[in-house]
């Protein structure tokens, strides 16, 4: 018995978690979290050990692990901001099930909510006002040529780099930019969309949308502005300001 | 391709530690208990086994009714003396069975409970070194269930690698390994035998001290003086001269060996005058199977089954040897004689052939006028006369008393009494060996004689006519007390004192004190404060327990049919009744709403057809039928049992 505490008491001990955000989290939208325990013992494994998170209702298992152990596990944001994983715990029943043996983990895990995307049109908010008053200095009628790639089938004749192919001897494409590539602002202040939340989640929408067609989108909220930049830093940038909206 | 790391289901790595648990058991209890319950329980394990391979398991209930009969046909012919057994027995019963039922996470730690207890009482009754080896085993076989039962109790449906399961296996072995020497600490402490134990480790050529089947002249030079305890005896302290415990009578001479002829003499027709003793001995596991009493013990109160006392010229043995500390009474009686009318004399008279002249010629010496007053010449002659005491340099030879007598002088108890015993036969007085212990120390505190291996004596006893046996003792007294410590050191007489109670504690801890503690309790007992009969007590016992039993069973029978009938199947019955009453019958091939459907009276159909409505949704949806259902289909009944009344009293 005596035995068998100890044992049940050194298989808790000295373990360490970390865990990795995925890079972008949205509010209601399921994210996945790599949880990595780590063994600091030098000759004993860990036998059995439950990693709890109440608040998520998340119970992770793991059998036998000498130095390290990973789990991916999912979880789904309420709301916007910066979040807390903490409340976390170790326990085990090992050796003899006799009785559990559990430790609070004296860490907390900050990660950052993004406000949920929802879809929303950008001319219904934006109205016809922004029409033909484009501030995009790129014109021109098919866009500016931003890359070559491999054909794809379907792709009309008229978008063939002829000249790549030439030199390639493979059918090449050409990639143009759009016309709504014009780079644009999306003022919180002027988005007439009376709930704040949907607000955010509509601005979400369209920064994402936006970078995901290669527009350069740019913010503009009640004390800051940030210029419309396409870069992936810039995105971040602007959803973490969304996030942390008051 | 390589090779496939193989998975198994954690379940069957469970069933794989407790099967080959309870196979342990098995093994250890071979031979241990009655045949008959050992193969019917064998039986039934195998059967087990492979019902398991065929995903069979016996209900429920018909195991634990099975195992209730069993124990109910047990109690008839449970034995209070065989307790050990008796309970391993039931014991192994009940693993068996255990092993048939579709097994839970319960059902395991059952499995495992009753394993330890088999194992645990095994240690009681199993004396072989090779227990150490099931034990080292059954450790670490249990360790690996329980462990993998934890892994199971965690997750049933986890699978687990070989890689994974063996890693487990031997990285927890490391508990019972590290438990192992508190064990043994335990295995050593615990009441058991370490005589054959450590036995073989203490060969030695030299003689001991020590008691022996036979005595045997000229083999050895040279005896080692034993500290080792024989046996400890509870009684009143007495005077020091008549502490002769009797162990065994030799009767037969060979010239170097006395020995037991073992021939039963037609009827022993004894008669002891004196004052009575009684001593309560626990007696060593010493390698022999003879009981010691104080001179002249005449019976002895042993409860150990299957091992029938054999009685012969007051001494009593066992029919095999002591292997474990035993307790025991003895009541003897303070006299150096025993008066017996009629012997075998040729018995007594027996001297070995080719004996010297010598020894011829000095018996006639000493030879008076009657028998008694030759046995006093050769006592005086051996005692008093030239002959010295000595445990070394004993003369080695194959004439080993002539070379005593005449030659050497000297030699220990058994040459004194060997030559007397040679030359009262010689001078037609039929005498005999008797071997065992004299002396012992008292312990003050513990009120107990302490008889070690060092106090082994013999002496002789010898038939005078009108007077019957009568012992003397040839040995010389001084030479007799010089090897003998009569006292303990006070350290040693401290843990002399702890070991008594320590060994008191466990031979006393049976079932009868504790049966005796219970009747000090009951009232009805105390005042029936008789001496209760061995005979009546364990009848009582076994009275008590079947009694007990029949309740539980009664008990659960009525449990049992209570949860039978369950509520909705009391209700329905209620409610048929109350219709029938008002000359609405159901026939039973009718269904609920159709039947309720033709009643007449429309209040009653109302509420009929009511009740009906619900009740079926809860029976016939499988629903649970709560407390609130029940509350309110009641309240139903009740109404419609009213509705009558109302009727009748308009």
């Amino acid at each position: 018995m005596l035995l068998a505490g100890i044992f049940g008491k050194k298989n808790i001990s000295d373990l360490d978690l970390e865990i990795i955000f995925s890079e972008e989290i949205y509010a209601k939208k399921e994210t996945f979290i790599k949880l990595k325990i780590i063994n600091k013992k030098k000759y004993f494994p860990a036998f059995l050990i439950r990693v709890i998170m109440e608040d998520y209702k998340i119970s992770l298992l793991s059998i036998y692990f000498e130095k390290e152990k990973t789990f991916t596990f999912s979880i789904l944001p309420e709301e916007r901001g910066f979040k807390y994983l903490k409340e976390i715990y170790l326990a085990s029943v090992f050796p003899f099930n006799f009785f559990v043996r559990s430790k609070k983990l004296n860490k907390e895990f900050p990660y950052l909510v993004f406000p949920e995307p929802k879809k929303c049109n950008l001319f219904t908010y934006f109205g016809k006002k922004s029409k033909g008053e484009k501030d995009s200095e790129k014109i021109g009628s098919e866009g500016d040529l931003l890359s070559i790639k491999d054909y794809i089938e379907g792709t009309p004749i008229k978008y063939i780099h002829w000249k790549a192919t030439a030199k390639t001897d493979k059918l090449k494409i050409k990639q143009l930019s759009d016309f709504s590539t014009q780079p644009f602002i999306i003022d919180l202040t002027k988005l007439n969309i009376l709930n704040k939340e949907d607000k955010l989640s509509c601005a979400t929408y369209l920064i994402l949308e936006a970078i995901k067609k290669g527009i350069p989108v740019g913010l503009k909220t009640e004390t800051k502005f940030y210029q419309p930049n396409l870069s992936h830093k810039h995105k971040l940038v602007l959803l973490t300001e969304l996030a942390l909206y008051e | 391709m390589s090779k496939l790391n193989k998975v198994y289901k954690i379940e069957t790595v469970v069933k794989f530690f407790t099967y080959w648990a309870g196979a342990l058991a098995f093994i250890i209890l071979l031979g241990k208990i009655s045949l008959f319950y050992y193969l019917t329980s064998l039986i039934l394990f195998l059967f087990s086994i492979f019902l398991e391979y065929k995903n069979i398991y016996l209900n429920r209930t018909f195991i634990n009714i099975s195992a209730i009969l069993f124990i109910i046909l047990k109690l008839f012919t449970f034995n209070l003396e065989a307790l050990i057994t008796s309970f391993l027995e039931i014991l192994l019963f009940l693993l068996s069975l255990k092993f048939l039922e579709n097994k839970k996470f319960r059902d395991y730690m059952q499995i495992y409970l009753l394993s330890v207890i088999i194992f645990a009482g095994s240690t009681l009754i199993f004396l072989d070194i090779i227990f150490l080896v099931y034990l080292f085993l059954y450790l670490i076989i249990l360790n690996a269930s329980i462990v993998f039962l934890t892994y199971y109790s965690q997750d049933p449906e986890m699978f687990l690698s070989e890689q994974i399961l063996l890693k487990i296996f031997f990285k927890t072995s490391i508990i019972p390994l590290l438990a192992i020497p508190f064990t043994a600490l335990f295995f050593i402490i615990l009441p058991r035998t370490d005589f054959p134990l450590f036995g073989f480790l203490n060969k030695s050529i030299k003689a001991k001290t020590g008691f022996s089947e036979n005595v045997k002249l000229g083999d050895v030079s040279e005896i080692q003086e034993e500290d080792l305890v024989v046996f400890r005896a509870k009684m009143v302290k007495i005077n020091d001269d008549l502490l002769y415990w009797r162990g065994i009578v030799l009767d037969s001479f060979d010239g170097k060996n006395w020995f037991s002829s073992h021939k039963r003499e037609d009827k022993e027709n004894l008669e002891l005058k004196g004052t009575s003793i009684i001593q309560t001995i626990y007696l060593e596991p010493y390698g022999d199977k003879y009981l010691f009493g104080l001179d002249k013990p005449y019976k002895i109160k042993y409860n150990i089954p299957f091992q029938n006392i054999q009685k012969r010229a007051l001494t009593f043995f066992l029919p095999f040897p002591i292997t474990s500390r035993i307790k025991y009474e003895v009541f003897s009686f303070l006299t150096p004689f025993i008066y017996e009318s009629k012997i075998n004399k040729d018995l007594y008279l027996q001297l070995p052939k080719n004996l010297s002249e010598n020894i011829k010629n000095l018996a006639k010496t000493l030879q008076g006028t009657t028998d008694e007053e030759t046995a006093k010449n050769i006592l005086r002659f051996l005692k008093y006369g030239k002959y010295t005491y000595s445990l070394s340099n004993l003369p080695l030879s194959s004439n080993p008393l002539e070379d005593f007598l005449f030659k050497y002088k000297y030699g220990n108890c058994e040459y004194f009494a060997s030559s007397m015993a040679i030359l009262l036969r010689i001078n037609k007085i039929p005498s005999r060996l008797v071997a065992g212990y004299k002396g012992g120390i008292y312990n003050e505190v513990g009120k107990y004689y302490l008889i070690r291996q060092k106090d082994a004596h013999v002496w002789v006893e010898a038939f005078i006519e009108n007077k019957g046996w009568v012992r003397y003792d040839p040995t010389p007294p001084l030479g007799f007390q010089t090897y003998k410590n009569l006292k303990l050191s006070k350290l040693e007489l401290l843990f002399e004192t702890i070991n008594y109670y320590y060994i008191n504690l466990i031979l006393n801890y049976d079932l009868k004190k504790q049966l005796s503690v219970i009747k000090s309790i009951s009232i009805p007992f105390k005042i029936f404060n008789l001496k209760i009969h061995l005979k009546i007590e364990s009848f009582l016992f076994s009275l008590i327990f079947i009694l007990s039993i029949l309740m539980s069973i009664f008990l659960i029978i009525y449990f049992l049919k209570i949860s039978k009938i369950k509520r909705e199947e009391k209700l329905i019955k209620e409610f048929l009744k109350i219709l029938e009453n008002k000359g609405y019958k159901k026939d039973p091939a009718e269904g609920l709403e159709e039947f309720v459907l033709k009643i007449k009276e429309k209040n009653l159909k109302l509420k009929a057809f009511n009740f009906v409505k619900i009740f079926e949704e809860i029976y016939y949806k499988d629903k649970c039928f709560d407390k609130e259902i029940n509350e309110k289909l009641k309240a139903l009944i009740k109404e419609i049992k009213n509705l009558k009344d109302t009727l009748k009293g308009g």
